[in-house]
């Protein structure tokens, strides 16, 4: 965690940039919920669409050539 | 070992001079390299063995991948809602550090699948078999799609705290230089349509790329010598590793699924190749017969 | 009395003769080598569009700029060197003189070295000329950084053309399977350029020169082990 000091500018300005209403910046990051949601959908859809294209390609027995 | 000593002393010390955290290396960790890289091969070599017994002599194959497949989705979704829901929002990055329960062990599986293809390379040069080729095929593909997942993640990850999609961090760098790398080989197998040339010359292939990527690793590290941003099991929050490790067991049990079924239809592929009548004309038919 | 018994020429003999052929054959189609050349002088120039003829950022980027021209131009030389094997199935003929697929390995690397080796002392002038660049160190690091890196990128090349020159596509092939590989050799390389232009306060040039010599070692050894069995049918 040691490189997050040199972020904390950041993480603050996008903190008081996401949450104006807050009274006071605490350095940590707001929300950001779309970003996690968006990232678990991604991940189950990819991992979910590979089993389903290992299934349609499945060896079949009989070869009708 | 003593050439590899000096070698690795000489790659190692020979970053530059204001290059921070660089580990002396020891004979001890080079002789833990070593064995850790014979024994991932034997171990690989006993799993193909494992595989060929359960696909010949017992008719739990199907069953076997359905149950790893479906003791992966159960995890997944425990350790989705343990990540979600469960744990606490970390202290400085907040909700958004949830992303690491996928993004993390995404990356480690990935790297579990290429180091097989690895294994599966050297096997191949050393003793060569249509199992082994097939392993290393379906374990490239696997990696490729977990990989290029993880890093994915990682961007999105990056756009709420760094503030930006892509920095040119040397983690980040390593891992974009390996999704490519792969994907050269998967296209060279691709390409390639005689299966013995195709075998032989995608583990070359790998070789030199698993070879590669420590290096990539150590060189872009001193290129860019930027402070590292460590996250090993040890120095995160109890309350954060269950979810980490759940995640990381589930992504497990789906790639040894994936891989299995994926080698299974590499496998089948090859002997569909190997059997083709002579007669039939290929386009990479070997011209000269003796 | 039996007919003379041809002893097959040791390893070191056999790859100066193959390497004398390579460059006689380079010799004897100059217009190669001449497509060669301007091709990356072509390249140079486009680089300088890019970055809208903007001196500072030229010369601060030379190092990088001169790295990916002779890469892109090794790229050529490389795919080439081994696609003239191919008309009258010419490299089965060489192993079955017989010579070991390591000294054609050792060969052909070493000819595609010297031959990226001699454009970059080429580019070198070009390089003052378009972008302003000086050899603050000198002509003796220049040479090692270049050699250095040449060697860098025709070890793994040469693998990687026999590979791709037998498969489709192997135009798109070579490039893919090689430029992964070559990042760290050339970040090396690059680093020690810059250093070459744009003079070496801190004394660094020497780890960096040491650091592309070690990938030099690791390419060139696997290169050495595998390459028999790349060629073997």
């Amino acid at each position: 965690m040691h490189g997050l000091t040199d972020l904390l500018p950041t993480l603050l300005a996008q903190a008081a940039n996401q949450a104006p209403s807050a009274p006071l910046p605490t350095g940590r990051i707001t929300g950001g919920w779309g970003y996690v949601w968006f990232s678990y959908a991604l991940t189950f859809l990819t991992l979910a669409g590979y089993g389903v294209s290992l299934w349609v390609r499945r060896p079949r027995p009989t070869k009708d050539v | 070992m003593p050439g590899m000593q000096t070698l690795a002393r000489v790659l190692l010390a020979a970053g530059p001079a204001d290059a921070e955290h660089i580990q002396p290396v020891t004979t001890g960790m080079i002789v833990k390299y070593a064995v850790t890289t014979v024994v991932g091969i034997a171990l690989v070599w006993g799993v193909i063995r494992l595989f060929g017994w359960i696909e010949e002599k017992t008719r739990a194959s199907f069953g076997v991948r359905a149950g790893l497949i479906g003791i992966g989705v159960i995890l997944t979704a425990v350790g989705a809602y343990l990540g979600l829901f469960w744990a606490p929002p970390d202290r400085m990055m907040g909700d958004v550090q949830r992303i690491m329960y996928c993004h993390v062990p995404l990356l480690w599986n990935a790297l579990i699948a290429l180091c097989i293809n690895f294994a599966c390379s050297v096997l191949y040069l050393i003793k060569p078999s249509w199992k082994t080729d097939s392993l290393a095929e379906a374990a490239a593909e696997t990696g490729v799609v977990m990989g290029a997942n993880g890093v994915l993640l990682g961007a999105i990850w990056a756009k709420p705290t760094w503030g930006v999609w892509w920095t040119w961090d040397p983690r980040l760098i390593a891992a974009a230089i390996m999704l490519i790398a792969y994907a050269g080989y998967l296209a060279l197998r691709r390409f390639i349509e005689d299966p013995d040339r195709r075998a032989l010359w995608s583990s070359v292939v790998g070789i030199l790329v698993a070879v590669d990527l420590p290096v990539v690793w150590f060189a872009v590290r001193w290129f860019r010598s930027i402070h590292q941003f460590q996250s090993s099991p040890s120095t995160v929050d109890p309350a954060l590793r269950v979810p980490l490790r759940v995640m990381a067991f589930a992504f497990l049990f789906l790639l040894m699924g994936f891989l299995w079924q994926r080698y299974r239809i590499a496998l089948a592929h090859r002997k569909d190749e190997v059997a083709l009548p002579d007669a039939l004309p290929t386009t990479a038919r070997r011209e000269v017969t003796p | 009395m039996s007919p003379p018994v041809r002893q097959p020429v040791g390893f070191f003999r056999a790859t100066a003769i193959l390497l004398r052929k390579d460059l006689l054959l380079e010799w004897r189609t100059r217009a190669r080598v001449n497509a060669l050349v301007f091709f990356a002088l072509a390249t140079l120039l486009l680089f300088a569009f890019a970055l809208d003829a903007n001196r500072n950022i030229m010369q601060a980027a030379a190092g990088g700029l001169l790295w990916l021209g002779l890469l892109f131009s090794s790229v050529l030389a490389l795919g080439e060197s081994f696609r003239v094997e191919n008309e009258n199935a010419a490299l089965d003929g060489i192993r079955l003189v017989p010579a070991s697929g390591r000294a054609i390995f050792i060969a052909k690397a070493l000819g595609n070295t010297l031959l990226i080796y001699a454009l970059g002392w080429l580019l070198l002038p070009v390089m003052v000329a378009l972008y302003d660049i000086h050899l603050t160190l000198g002509p003796g690091p220049y040479a090692i950084a270049l050699l250095l890196g040449c060697l860098s990128i025709t070890a793994p090349g040469v693998v990687f053309s026999a590979i791709a020159n037998n498969a489709r596509a192997r135009d798109v092939l070579l490039p893919l399977l090689l430029f992964p590989l070559l990042v760290p050799a050339l970040l090396a390389s690059v680093k020690a350029t810059t250093l070459v232009f744009g003079g070496d306060p801190m004394d660094q040039l020497r780890s960096w020169l040491w650091l592309v010599a070690g990938f030099d070692v690791i390419y060139w050894a696997l290169g050495f082990l595998l390459f028999p069995r790349v060629i073997e049918d």
